[in-house]
């Protein structure tokens, strides 16, 4: 088993510990911070994402691996620092919409975006439209993420579009929107670019609309 | 039948008239237009007058926190409750806040932690108060249901969701001693709560997501299962019937709650997948069946042929043979408009009668 193939299994197993001493192993042994990326967090979490549709793993254990591949991520990512060939896959502004305190479903599809190498820029619960059109703009984000679980709620999604565009935002960010009442038919309805059914889907989602570089 | 017998006996999968109504009264706007006044918190009087009023068979009251007890403000939309889990204020969910911050982290916190007392003063001043209003409305008497939290639930409260998926993996016994706080408190209360003279009982413990259960039905089996059939062996003692209320999708763990004894499942949630028909089909001669109608789309935002038409169809699928209650598929919450939840029952009481017609058809 390569390194590469240790990790992967350490992260899928959900053992952190152990993911961070494979992880500091491989750099010792003179893997390059930025392979192991692509070679074994990426495709770990891919799996994970895979199993979880699959329903042989359930939210404990994609919680266990995102743990798991946050271990190895947290001794990467320093050394990462002006590293110009690293760059993130994009920066995703995410939170649940105003009105809205549940943040189950949002922090799970944070969790795999930032596994699958975006960069998260969480603003938590209950986050008013000018909130996240400022946190776009400072942090230069190409995705927002939003999260609804209520039909009360969900309907503010609108909203913090028509805000991103008044603030001549719109053709910038991809605006992906998840949460239980939501269906495809709805998001599109309110003109966002796409609605995430679940966790591994807002992460497949986000792939496809990465902006061309 | 008066609408008490109606619903026990349909909980009972036993022969009724028509098909019982029933569902959680969770939103304020609903109060102000059908009784004419909305309430601040959830109680007796206000939620039986609803309750008569829009021609239900059946209420849920919860258990009060003691008399003497206040809830530590934090500010004016954040409070702890007694079990020193820190609440938000959450209008869109009323009368259910939404938990942000939990007592419990380690082990350590545990042993530093004092359970609320489930005999405290008060526990049952609006089961008391919904029993006695009940006594005096004859013919028109509703089944009074009380309720305990499961294990699950309580063990969110504690930990929060998030620490518990990490804990089923670092520390399971962990997760089985602070399920057993629960069935203790719940075991407590539930002779308490009996003695009111309420008709029924439901466990309230959600194990579903919107999509698949919360945690692998291994993990449901070895840490929930064995401490759920204890309550459920406990409201049985008192000879009521079990009501056991939960969302999402749950079809891994059917077979163990059909096992462990429950009469009745609530809410079927259709957009988690619940499927009526194979529900009924697999579990209809030993579980009488509650809900179904879609609360997330089709009650708020469905024209009235929608909304009749997958009324009608509920009944079509779970009504024949009895042990069918109609309900939506999570509560008349905020959002869903008056209107259509008036319209869901009209048409309820219309396609949902024994009598003279093939509800089958």
């Amino acid at each position: 088993m390569t390194i590469f193939e240790e990790l992967q299994k350490a992260i899928i197993d959900g053992k952190a510990p152990l993911a961070k001493e494979i992880t500091e192993r491989g750099l010792k042994e003179g893997i390059k911070p930025h392979e192991f990326f692509p070679k074994a967090i990426v495709p770990a979490m891919d799996e994970v994402g895979r199993r979880m549709r699959e329903c042989e793993f359930f939210i404990p254990e994609v919680l266990i691996a995102a743990r798991a591949a946050r271990a190895a991520t947290d001794l990467l990512r320093p050394l990462l620092v002006g590293d110009e060939s690293v760059k993130a896959a994009g920066t995703v502004v995410c939170g649940t919409v105003k009105g809205d305190l549940h943040d189950i479903g949002k922090n799970i599809v944070a969790m795999m975006l930032e596994s699958a190498g975006f960069r998260i820029v969480d603003l938590g619960v209950d986050v008013p439209a000018e909130k996240i059109v400022d946190a776009v703009k400072q942090h230069n984000a190409n995705f927002v993420a939003l999260s609804a679980l209520l039909t009360t709620t969900m309907v503010n999604m609108k909203g913090v579009i028509e805000a991103i565009a008044a603030a001549g935002l719109r053709d910038k960010v991809k605006v992906l929107v998840g949460g239980a009442p939501l269906t495809d038919a709805w998001a599109h309805s309110i003109g966002a670019d796409g609605y995430g059914k679940d966790a591994p889907g807002a992460v497949e989602l986000a792939r496809k609309l990465v902006p061309a570089a | 039948m008066i609408p008490k017998e109606r619903f026990l006996a349909a909980l009972k999968r036993q022969p009724v008239d028509r098909v019982p109504l029933f569902d959680f009264l969770f939103q304020r706007p609903l109060f102000k237009e059908v009784i004419g006044r909305a309430p601040d918190a959830y109680n007796a009087r206000d939620a039986m007058d609803l309750t008569v009023a829009m021609g239900l068979d059946s209420i849920w009251i919860p258990y009060s926190a003691p008399t003497a007890w206040k809830a530590e403000v934090i500010s004016d939309r954040v409070y702890k409750d007694e079990w020193g889990t820190t609440f938000e204020k959450d209008e869109a969910a009323w009368p259910l806040d939404a938990p942000m911050a939990f007592p419990i982290r380690s082990r350590e916190d545990l042993r530093h932690y004092t359970v609320p007392d489930p005999l405290a003063d008060g526990r049952t001043n609006e089961l008391h108060a919904a029993v006695v209003i009940n006594q005096n409305l004859g013919d028109k008497a509703v089944a009074v249901m009380g309720s305990v939290k499961g294990p699950l639930t309580i063990t969110w409260y504690l930990l929060g969701y998030e620490k518990i998926c990490l804990t089923l993996y670092d520390d399971p016994e962990f997760l089985e001693e602070l399920a057993e706080i629960a069935v203790d408190f719940a075991l407590k209360m539930i002779p308490r709560i009996a003695a009111t003279g309420v008709d029924a009982m439901i466990i309230a413990n959600d194990y579903g997501a919107s999509a698949q259960g919360l945690l692998k039905p291994a993990h449901f089996k070895t840490t929930y299962k064995p401490v759920l059939k204890k309550m459920v062996d406990g409201i049985k003692a008192q000879e009521l019937p079990v009501f056991f209320h939960c969302c999402g999708c749950i079809r891994d763990y059917l077979d163990d709650l059909v096992e462990i004894g429950t009469d009745a499942l609530h809410p079927l949630q259709r957009t988690a997948g619940m499927d009526l028909a194979a529900v009924k089909a697999k579990y209809g001669s030993r579980l009488c069946i509650i809900g179904n109608v879609d609360s997330s789309r089709t009650l708020p935002f469905g024209s009235p042929g929608q909304i009749e038409a997958e009324t009608r169809e509920a009944l079509r699928i779970a009504a024949p043979g009895f042990g069918y209650i109609l309900a939506s598929d999570h509560s008349l919450h905020d959002g869903i408009p008056v209107k259509n939840i008036l319209w869901m029952f009209d048409c309820a009481r219309k396609y949902g009668t024994y009598s003279g017609q093939d509800l089958a058809a």
